[in-house]
């Protein structure tokens, strides 16, 4: 009986049948053997004819076989599999049943969509848009906030924070060293140790100095966090000790670029901040604690100094069978008194526990809750949309439903039948939206900011298919079960008499889909209103004015090797050898060194007295901001005194000490009263020194625009040489690009110093730009699918109005024919549409006015119930949904009552 | 066992088909088109499906001599109505009757589009 695979009459041996034969594999081998021949036969016939339909026609050929033979041949599968089952032992009838049913629902539902292909294509564009950005983004969440940490037991993994009992809230970061809580923490954490990042100069070998972040960690936080070196070994607790040989543990990267991944490389050195460590071991790739960008580690208590290291955190391990909220519980209680950011001081602490996923990523989680909420709502919009579409289309199908309920379908056959085709589009929409989402999840990474904590190791993986695909599977059953149950209760004898016919029949389907429309646009108002605010914030943030000239400024920032530079002066003198060569170029007009550089290169923040105060009542009253400046940085930044002067040469060393303070500094502390000639103390570490206010200048703001201004003082660090350090130098250029002069400023510090890394060269507007990622990412991505949301709210629209023409077609006849004007009937049709917005614009105020609070410590220089924005964006929705009912109602306008009338 | 169940589409067209006498599966292929007016193709894989499984329960049978030569050249498998398959054919058209006298009896032949 063996003839399979060999057809006798002349064998065609095309790529079709080829593939044609290779299909027949599907199938189970006694069929196999027996039809195959035949069916390659026929098939390859029609292949013959298809070919003279073009491309369409060959597309549609294969596209019907391989649904045919696919779902013929698991069916059959299925079956002979039950059957060997049903030999060795009992079996369900009925789920074989329930299996051929599905199968025979499955081919239907493919039929039908097939049938109508504008519309499936139409719904299934739909859903692959809401599926699309949907799975990106939570691709997105998913990595960032529910991956686990890459490290063993990483649930185990907690961090302790110092909360402050002064502040009332979690202050975070704890001064070195730990011992307190260490002791106090015992019981519930084991192995605690500290960690902190630096930016030292890295000398490798004869290659010039650089600027490396590196990990500061106490020998048992590697410990604590289980990854074993990859060559070599890690910390040890007598690496860890003041006074230890220095050593360092390579990351991965750092031993691949600059050891060409020598395994030879343990013993080795290299010099950080110019002091040679020996390499004891290379961490294996992937890692990177606390960041990824970390290239080496070094033991804290090693480090010359570590007794000024403030701002540190603490890593530990829960010990075994405890969890993060009761380790929280059971040192709740602790009062410890620990040392305090100020030399010499202490202060009293509380303990807070958090898991290491929540500090690493605390801060980020409401933001992309936020996103995942949005486009949650994209998408329910574009699954409304596929809601109406079948909803439209059952009506016209009543008559086929009927039919086949006369003809013995039960209810629950048709419920199943729709939920199968409706399963089928989702699923459809799903294929194309996880295609989508792969593009999507592209730009989103390229667009990200880049401290987004966890981003970086954002890929597509096999997540984001079985997300897609159970995300498709949910939406088919949420777009076909109202249908099904709807359309499943056909009236029989109505259902058959009204036919075709397309009169005025069932009032409810029309109401229905109007009120899925409504739902539809307020949800899209609620999402362009948010975007709008988001904007508005950003545009805000971008245009704010920081109370000085950023334009044509350049910053730089030399790091100094502390154990070269830490002498008396030599720092200074480096600057002023720096500064006077600087301000030697041509291309520069001025230049000024000052202890931190505008637009996040850190603040000092000091308490301060004023004269006649106590001790106490100073140190009640929150600390101002310090700039500590040359006084030409006031010509730099282009600030000039509102009242008194600035700063001066004359304001030196041995000179009456002065300062300048800004507007908010008189306001808030001095209640307006005249400033020029106060007195005041900065700090309250051992300063006794005295200055004089001598000038008031305008707010400045050299932060963040959206944080608040503070009470600010300006210093002259001429009059107190050995207390501040410089960190970078302003300089004023006569260029509209001072980018332009980078390459010099490099020759210029080489020159001085071969071994002074930069650890930036940066025009100050780049700076400040930078701030603006975030809020820039929120924005953008909140548009986005705003825009989506209004795009697709308006297809809605535009389906029920034209449904709607379609529907009352003849109703429109018999008005034309009775005389009524073609204006009259676009009004008539138009204002539809523009009812339905008005329904659902202030369905969307309500739902706006609602959410928009969610958003409000997102917002900056705007209101969460801003007025301009919530006007602007109903404006604009209006005006979209008008003209998508526009269209619809000219169509009507154009009908002409002979035919409408005998298209009955 | 069977006769309760209405028979699916694609017997039905084969079991009609075959009224005409023994045919192969091509055969059957065409003359459904032709009686159907090209409405109803049937696709390769629902055809041998459906053959597949008339012959298992004995509604069709598999005829070793060619009732009609025209196609010589190779070998098809000719198929035969059996008795059994022509009463559950006649049972299967009796309940459809009694759907169509049902519809007419309210009106509804009007139109021919059935689909």
């Amino acid at each position: 009986m063996n003839i399979a695979g060999k057809p006798r009459h002349s064998p065609r041996t095309s790529a079709a049948s080829r593939t044609l034969r290779r299909l027949m594999r599907a199938y189970p081998a006694f069929f196999r053997q027996r039809y195959s021949s035949e069916m390659v036969r026929i098939l390859a016939d029609e292949r013959d004819h298809a070919r003279y339909q073009g491309l369409w026609g060959s597309i549609r050929y294969w596209g019907d076989i391989l649904i045919d033979i696919l779902v013929g041949a698991a069916r059959m599968r299925i079956r002979a599999a039950r059957a060997n089952a049903a030999k060795a032992g009992r079996r369900d009838r009925q789920r074989g049943e329930t299996m051929d049913r599905l199968f025979q629902d499955l081919r239907y539902a493919v039929r039908t969509l097939t049938l109508r292909p504008g519309w499936t294509l139409a719904a299934v564009a739909t859903l692959a848009l809401g599926i699309g950005a949907t799975t990106a983004i939570f691709s997105l969440v998913d990595h960032v906030l529910l991956r686990p940490l890459p490290y063993p037991e990483p649930e185990r993994l907690v961090t302790l924070q110092a909360y402050s009992p002064r502040l009332g809230r979690t202050r975070g970061a704890v001064s070195y060293p730990v011992s307190t809580i260490i002791a106090q923490s015992q019981q519930v954490v084991d192995r605690l140790g500290l960690f902190g990042t630096g930016r030292n100069s890295v000398e490798i070998g004869a290659a010039a100095a650089e600027l490396m972040l590196g990990g500061i960690v106490s020998w048992e936080v590697l410990d604590a966090l289980a990854v074993p070196p990859m060559l070599g070994r890690g910390f040890q607790e007598e690496d860890d000790r003041p006074g230890a040989a220095d050593k360092v543990l390579l990351s991965y990267g750092l031993w691949k670029e600059r050891f060409a991944a020598d395994p030879e490389v343990l013993g080795r050195s290299l010099r950080i901040g110019e002091k040679p460590h020996a390499i004891i071991g290379v961490m294996p790739p992937g890692f990177g604690f606390p960041q990824r960008d970390v290239r080496y580690w070094v033991p804290m208590s090693a480090q010359p100094r570590v007794e000024s290291y403030h701002y540190l955190e603490t890593l530990g391990r829960l010990r075994t069978g405890l969890s993060a909220a009761q380790a929280d519980a059971q040192l709740r209680s602790l009062q410890l008194t620990v040392p305090s950011g100020a030399p010499g001081r202490t202060e009293e602490i509380g303990i807070r526990v958090a898991t290491l996923l929540d500090w690493t990523v605390g801060e980020v989680r409401p933001q992309l809750l936020l996103f995942l909420g949005a486009v949650a709502v994209v998408l329910l919009i574009a699954c409304l949309n596929v809601v109406s579409l079948m909803l439209s289309r059952s009506a016209q199908r009543a008559r086929e439903l009927a039919l086949r309920s006369a003809l013995g379908a039960g209810r629950g056959r048709l419920v199943r039948q729709i939920l199968t085709e409706a399963t089928l589009l989702g699923l459809s929409g799903g294929l194309l939206g996880s295609l989508l989402s792969v593009g999507i999840s592209r730009t989103l990474l390229a667009l990200a900011p880049i401290d987004l904590p966890r981003s970086e190791s954002w890929t597509t993986d096999g997540v984001l298919p079985a997300f897609a695909v159970a995300l498709s599977l949910a939406v088919g059953v949420l777009i076909g079960i109202w249908p099904a149950l709807r359309s499943s209760r056909p009236n029989l004898s109505r259902g058959l008499q009204l036919g075709g016919r397309t009169s005025a029949g069932d009032t409810r389907q029309p109401r229905l889909r109007a009120a899925l429309v409504v739902v539809q646009i307020g949800l899209a108002l609620t999402l362009l209103v948010n975007a709008g605010l988001l904007l508005r914030t950003f545009e805000g943030l971008a245009s704010a004015d920081p109370g000085f000239s950023t334009a044509s400024i350049l910053a730089i920032r030399p790091a100094l090797p502390m154990s070269r530079y830490s002498g008396e002066g030599l720092a200074r003198q480096f600057f002023a050898d720096l500064l006077e060569r600087i301000r030697a170029l041509p291309q520069v007009e001025t230049a000024a060194a000052t202890a931190t550089v505008p637009f996040g290169g850190g603040q000092i923040s000091e308490t301060l007295m004023l004269e006649g105060e106590t001790i106490e009542e100073a140190r009640e009253k929150p600390s101002v901001d310090v700039q500590v400046v040359e006084p030409e940085f006031f010509r730099v930044l282009a600030v000039s005194p509102l009242r008194g002067r600035i700063l001066s040469s004359t304001d030196r060393e041995g000179a009456p000490g002065v300062v300048l303070v800004n507007e908010t500094f008189v306001r808030q502390l001095l209640e307006g009263e005249e400033a020029l000639g106060r007195r005041i103390r900065l700090g309250d570490h051992g300063r006794e020194r005295w200055s004089e206010i001598v000038g008031v200048v305008p707010d400045i703001r050299p932060y963040r625009p959206n944080r608040e201004i503070l009470p600010m003082v300006f210093e002259s660090a001429d009059q107190d040489r050995d207390y501040w350090l410089f960190s970078g130098i302003l300089i004023r250029t006569r260029t509209t690009a001072p980018e332009g002069l980078v390459p010099q400023m490099r020759e210029i510090v080489r020159g001085l110093d071969a071994g002074v890394p930069l650890a930036g060269v940066t025009p100050l507007r780049q700076r400040f730009d930078r701030l603006l990622t975030h809020p820039r990412f929120r924005a953008w991505l909140l548009s986005a699918f705003g825009i989506s949301a209004l795009l697709l709210a308006v297809i809605g629209v535009y389906g029920v109005v034209s449904n709607d023409v379609v529907q009352r077609r003849r109703e429109i006849g018999v008005r034309l024919a009775l005389g009524a004007r073609r204006s009259q009937i676009l009004n008539w049709v138009g204002l539809r549409g523009a009812r339905l917005a008005a329904f659902g614009l202030a369905l969307g105020l309500l739902g706006s006015l609602a959410s928009t609070r969610l958003l409000e410590s997102y917002l900056f220089g705007v209101a969460a119930y801003d007025t301009a924005t919530f006007a602007l964006s109903s404006a604009v929705l209006l005006a979209a949904a008008m003209a998508a009912g526009y269209l619809p109602a000219r169509h009507a306008g154009r009908i002409d009552p002979v035919d409408a009338l005998r298209c009955e | 066992m069977n006769g309760r169940n209405p028979l699916p589409q694609a017997a039905l067209n084969i079991l009609l088909a075959l009224l005409e006498g023994d045919a192969h599966g091509h055969g059957i292929k065409k003359a459904i088109e032709q009686r159907t007016g090209g409405r109803v193709r049937m696709r390769a894989g629902t055809l041998y499906e459906a053959l597949h499984r008339l012959d298992t329960e004995g509604l069709i049978d598999e005829v070793d001599t060619p009732g009609d030569c025209r196609e010589a050249t190779s070998r098809w498998r000719y198929y035969r109505l059996t008795n059994e398959g022509r009463q559950r054919l006649a049972a299967e058209v009796n309940r459809l009757r009694d759907i169509v006298q049902y519809a007419a009896s309210r009106d509804l032949l009007t139109d021919s589009d059935h689909s």
